[in-house]
């Protein structure tokens, strides 16, 4: 048997607690991330758990890549408005840390919801208001709301800056969503036709957050959603780097 | 009741400020007052051409997501005596946002230009006029640090397709049959190149900034060339942005317009006998942005896409005077970016 000081056995064991730390770390990291999110303190999200560096992105979907942490923060501020919420709940969670311990990969499914009281909040959306083509339900009475929920996979870097972690891309794949008194099967073609329209509305963001055709910074990476007509399909690898 | 005679002006908008999707609008024929006549929804209608033979409109879908798939497209739509949109037909693109759209004089092909990935999309037409999956996608050219983008793609006669790539700083003529590369021309000292249209037998490329247009004569079918004949500016005075989006001749051939964002103008050409342009009048209009116009297809007028006014205005067009006079009419649409007229009807 191999002969191990105790010096050599206790970097060891510090090594072994310094990532088992940094998982943790991460983990609040993202947990923390998907609160923000769904109480509604987008605004805190980019210059509290995103990283520093111009070169952060985001990407949702098919809506391309926003590249710059000016078009990331587009993703997160939203109108303020009563009746709104969005929610991200984690689970399935999948995460490796690179061995020099300075960025890492984790991927999650996620359930999310998306709620719009429309019309039957107090203050409605006027009729040319552009929420209106994503209120998905209707009431007997024909008032308007959206009540949706999503299957995600949300595809994480993060990286070690200053000892701190920080998220520094994100990839978000929406394989479904439909209006929760359906299913996503029979509304699988139904959401095409305004997928585009959301994916649009997903960055447009109040003054002073730039809003005039915020566009992508590039095409989409990879993209796959539900269909009666399509197969599952494995868009990214799993690939273990932990020690 | 007397059916009244008009227009119906198709109308692609951006999906946001409450965008319906497609608007079709009635015009009337005598006093050119436009009014909404119905909506179709569909997301990102950024680019539309009209069949010079059979009641279809095909709108290119220049958003990121077509039918499930992270794509561009087009989707061809009867329209009806009522401007009642149908779709008949669709076709992916193999590129994002499909930011230019064009078909043949004989309704057999329609040709798309994909922004993102360069990529050229050409589409055979079924007997309806509906497109067919894509039979051929022709690549952009992979040059180191040169972005893959593609502007435009012009049918020329029923024999050509041209592009302006941004890729390649060019305007490049492939085959219509096989996507085959014939000739090229690259624009000098790298303006940002924009829009392409066939005339006769000349091509007119639009540069989007400095606003310049080069005329070429078409020997296509001679030798496979191309040859410059003229550059001129869309303005009268220089100036440091332009902007230009879009660039089309009316019916009869008299007469070539082209649009520019920054001064929110439209400028009318003569076109002389030999395809060279005279610039006649640059016609200021009732808002900002013009996106993109239509002429319609008897040329007796030109609706313009403001899209950053949220309407539409239409003009009546003076062959002999080489200028534009305004019907006093906008229409409220949100964010306006393509638009097809018909004859009147």
């Amino acid at each position: 048997m191999e002969h191990i000081s105790v010096e050599e056995r206790l970097a060891a064991l510090e090594r072994k607690v310094m990532r088992l730390e940094d998982r943790q770390r991460i983990e609040n990291l993202y947990s923390k991330h998907n609160y923000y999110f769904s109480a509604g303190q987008g605004r805190r999200i980019v210059p509290e758990l995103w990283t520093k560096d111009d070169d952060a992105s985001i990407e949702y979907g098919a809506s391309g890549v926003y590249q710059k942490l000016w078009k990331v923060v587009t993703f997160y501020v939203n109108f303020d408005i009563a009746g709104r919420m969005a929610t991200f709940s984690c689970a399935n969670k999948w995460l490796s840390i690179a061995k020099d311990g300075l960025t890492a990969r984790g991927v999650w499914m996620v359930i999310g919801t998306e709620s719009d009281a429309g019309d039957l909040a107090k203050d409605k959306p006027k009729e040319d208001d552009e929420r209106r083509v994503l209120l998905s339900s209707v009431t007997e009475k024909g008032e308007a709301y959206r009540a949706e929920v999503l299957l995600q996979k949300h595809e994480v870097e993060f990286r070690k800056e200053d000892g701190v972690w920080k998220i520094f891309r994100l990839h978000i794949s929406e394989f479904f969503r439909c209006p929760a008194g359906r299913d996503w099967v029979s509304y699988a073609k139904e959401r095409q036709i305004t997928d585009g329209m959301w994916l649009e509305y997903m960055f447009e963001t109040p003054d002073p957050y730039p809003s005039w055709e915020n566009l992508p910074s590039g095409p989409t990476t990879r993209h796959w959603q539900y269909d009666v007509d399509a197969l599952p399909q494995l868009d990214t690898e799993l690939e273990d780097t932990d020690e | 009741m007397v059916k009244k005679s008009g227009y119906y002006a198709f109308v692609g908008t951006n999906s946001v400020r409450g965008s319906l999707g497609i608007y079709s609008v009635f015009i009337d024929g005598e006093t050119l007052r436009p009014e909404l006549a119905s909506t179709h929804q569909v997301s990102n209608a950024g680019a539309m051409d009209i069949s010079r033979s059979k009641p279809v409109i095909y709108a290119g879908i220049e958003g990121m997501t077509f039918k499930g798939f992270a794509d561009g497209g087009v989707i061809a739509y009867s329209y009806d005596e009522s401007g009642t949109l149908t779709e008949i037909g669709a076709a992916r693109s193999h590129g994002q946002r499909t930011c230019a759209i064009s078909v043949d004089g004989e309704t057999k092909n329609v040709y798309g230009s994909n922004f993102y990935e360069g990529t050229l999309a050409m589409w055979g037409l079924d007997e309806n006029g509906a497109p067919l999956p894509a039979r051929a996608v022709v690549p952009s050219a992979d040059i180191a640090g040169a972005w893959k983008a593609l502007h435009c793609a012009a049918a020329i006669g029923q024999g050509y397709v041209g592009v302006i790539s941004l890729t390649e700083c060019a305007l490049i003529v492939y085959s219509a049959r096989d996507g085959r590369r014939i000739t090229s021309y690259t624009f000098p000292n790298h303006p940002f190149c924009r829009y392409l249209c066939a005339c006769d037998d000349c091509l007119y490329a639009l540069m989007q900034d400095p606003g310049d247009i080069y005329v070429f004569k078409n020997h296509m079918d001679e030798n496979g060339t191309i040859e410059l004949i003229q550059v001129i500016s869309v303005l009268r005075e220089k100036r440091e942005r332009y902007g230009t989006t879009t660039i089309r001749p009316t019916q009869n051939g008299k007469l070539m317009l082209a649009a520019a964002r920054d001064s929110s103008t439209v400028t009318v050409f003569r076109i002389a006998g030999d395809g060279r342009l005279e610039l006649g009048d640059v016609v200021a209009l009732p808002g900002q942005t013009p996106r993109d116009f239509g002429i319609s297809g008897d040329g007796k007028i030109v609706v313009s896409c403001l899209q950053r006014s949220n309407m539409i205005a239409v003009h009546r067009i003076d062959d002999k005077n080489a200028t534009l006079e305004y019907s006093g009419y906008t229409l409220k649409i949100p964010s306006p970016a393509s638009t097809a007229v018909t004859g009147r009807i």
